[in-house]
């Protein structure tokens, strides 16, 4: 056996350690609950492997101690022995939901050899502490001197558990993509109502993509408003993706002119929360990435089927209509209204009431659309900051 | 407006709203980072969609009017309070405003 081999690497463990374990402990960003979904799967065990030698798995995801499932493996991923591929049998040790799972294997060596695996969930500061664990101290002797433990090597647990940090961020960002996806739709159906025809509304979402901008323009155009209007008001509000930018440069380092000319056009609001939201830089560019291309896809798609959709409807499908558009944007702003989606709620409340009121106010008077541009002097309302520290420029 | 001029608008704004995205990625951060431009920023959003939310729901050619699309918007609200997701939200107002469409006919 090599030397240094049993070495522990879990600063999280509660007790020492028995010599005859190996661990490795990572934060996760996700719940317990979402960890341990995909640690209880047959599917998800082949799914986070590190080591290679998980080919496939069958059988219902565990929900009991003494519950089975197969796995196909394949040792020529390990090469320390010419088994080739065989059949092993996981066999549920240890089942406490969204707390700890672990396993023993029963496989080609009968009576089987005792070893157990497992993981262990902590809830922590920003996600899951999760800890994956071999412990062989309860080994059959009798065949002690002819086993190499530990079998997987402490470097797959560690590849194992950032295989899962990745699958959790993928699958975060590909579930938002398609809601986000979905809004098209409404999108869609307010361009028809605002007079688009089916390729205006399909070109502003493949080269503008901004939905706040997008809704912004053909919502001044549907009010009556003339084109300087309508265009003023969608620039204005993508102003913000400019920033965005500014955050985003640094993560995205983009290497050449042309990828980021490529990267600056997926820059709004859903892709820059995710990116910036995710543990580090790798899985950063992997969650702007993703949600990007997930928004860009089915944004575009839900746009032409809103469009086509919305077109030929009756009186009463068009009242229908005529109140979504007002309550997208509704949908919009609400998150900055709300700590959980702005620094200064109360600013902002105040904020919005100056630009609604101002915008009433000055609609009898002016030509439509240009009280929307107006509302902005509502942001003087903003004052000074009180609260944010000034950050280095 | 004649399609020459909506095909203009959307072209012009596409563009423009593009180049803000590639204005970001571009320029130094401090052009950007100052704490004033970052301010007014962070809260044109809030007074331009809020202007949006009045214009779009309260308002008719240049007056200002109560009828189904205020309906839509108080459900949409409520909806938005018990955190529903934007689908929905977007689904019930749109139920809302032809359910005030059929019943004052």
């Amino acid at each position: 056996m090599l030397p240094g081999m049993t070495s522990s690497s879990a600063p999280a463990s509660p007790a020492e350690p028995a010599a005859e374990r190996i661990e490795a402990t990572r934060l996760i960003p996700a719940t317990p609950g979402e960890v341990f979904a995909v640690l209880r799967d047959p599917q998800g065990h082949v799914d986070i492997d590190a080591s290679g030698m998980l080919m496939d798995a069958e059988g219902e995801p565990a929900s009991a101690v003494g519950d089975r499932f197969l796995v196909h493996m394949d040792r020529e991923a390990l090469g320390d022995l010419p088994m080739g591929r065989y059949d092993v049998e996981v066999v549920i040790t240890a089942y406490e939901p969204d707390r700890e799972i672990a396993w023993t294997i029963e496989g080609t060596i009968k009576p089987p050899l005792r070893h157990v695996y497992g993981y262990r969930l902590e809830p922590a500061d920003g996600g899951t502490l999760v800890t994956s664990y071999c412990d062989w101290s309860d080994l059959r002797e009798d065949l002690r001197p002819f086993l190499t433990f530990p079998i997987v090597p402490e470097s797959a647990l560690k590849g194992t558990l950032g295989i899962l940090d990745r699958t959790r961020t993928l699958r975060d960002a590909v579930g938002l993509g398609v809601a986000v996806g979905l809004y098209g739709i409404a999108f869609g159906a307010a361009a028809d109502a605002a007079g688009l025809d089916a390729w205006q509304a399909l070109t502003l979402s493949l080269l503008m993509f901004t939905g706040a901008s997008q809704f912004a323009l053909v919502g001044v155009l549907g009010a009556g408003g003339s084109a300087p209007a309508a265009v003023g008001s969608a620039l204005l509000l993508g102003t913000r993706n400019t920033v965005y930018g500014v955050r985003m440069a640094p993560l995205l380092a983009p290497r050449t002119a042309l990828g980021r000319a490529a990267a600056a056009h997926w820059v709004i609001d859903e892709t820059t929360a995710m990116a910036v939201g995710a543990p580090d830089r790798e899985l950063g560019r992997l969650a702007f990435w993703a949600t990007g291309a997930t928004i860009y896809l089915g944004w575009n798609a839900m746009t032409l089927v809103g469009a086509l959709g919305a077109s030929g409807l009756g009186g009463t499908a068009a009242a229908a209509l005529d109140s979504v558009v007002p309550a997208a944007f509704l949908a919009l702003l609400w998150p900055r209204l709300t700590t959980r989606g702005s620094a200064e709620p109360g600013v902002q409340r105040r904020v919005a009431l100056g630009g609604a009121v101002v915008a009433l106010a000055l609609t009898p008077f002016v030509p439509a659309g240009v009280q929307v541009i107006a509302a902005v002097v509502a942001v003087a309302l903003a004052g000074r900051s009180s609260t944010r520290t000034e950050r280095p420029a | 407006m004649s399609g020459d001029a909506l095909w203009a608008a959307v072209v012009v704004a596409s563009v423009g709203c593009y180049l803000l995205k590639l204005a970001g990625m571009s320029v130094p951060a401090a052009w950007v980072e100052q704490p004033f431009v970052a301010r007014v920023v962070d809260f044109v959003p809030a007074a331009l969609l809020a202007a949006l939310v009045a214009v779009q729901g309260l308002t008719s050619d240049d007056r200002v009017v109560v009828d189904g699309r205020l309906a839509g918007l108080a459900v949409a609200a409520l909806a938005l309070a018990l955190r529903a997701p934007f689908i929905v939200v977007i689904v019930l107002a749109g139920a809302a405003g032809a359910g005030v469409h059929v019943l004052t006919g």
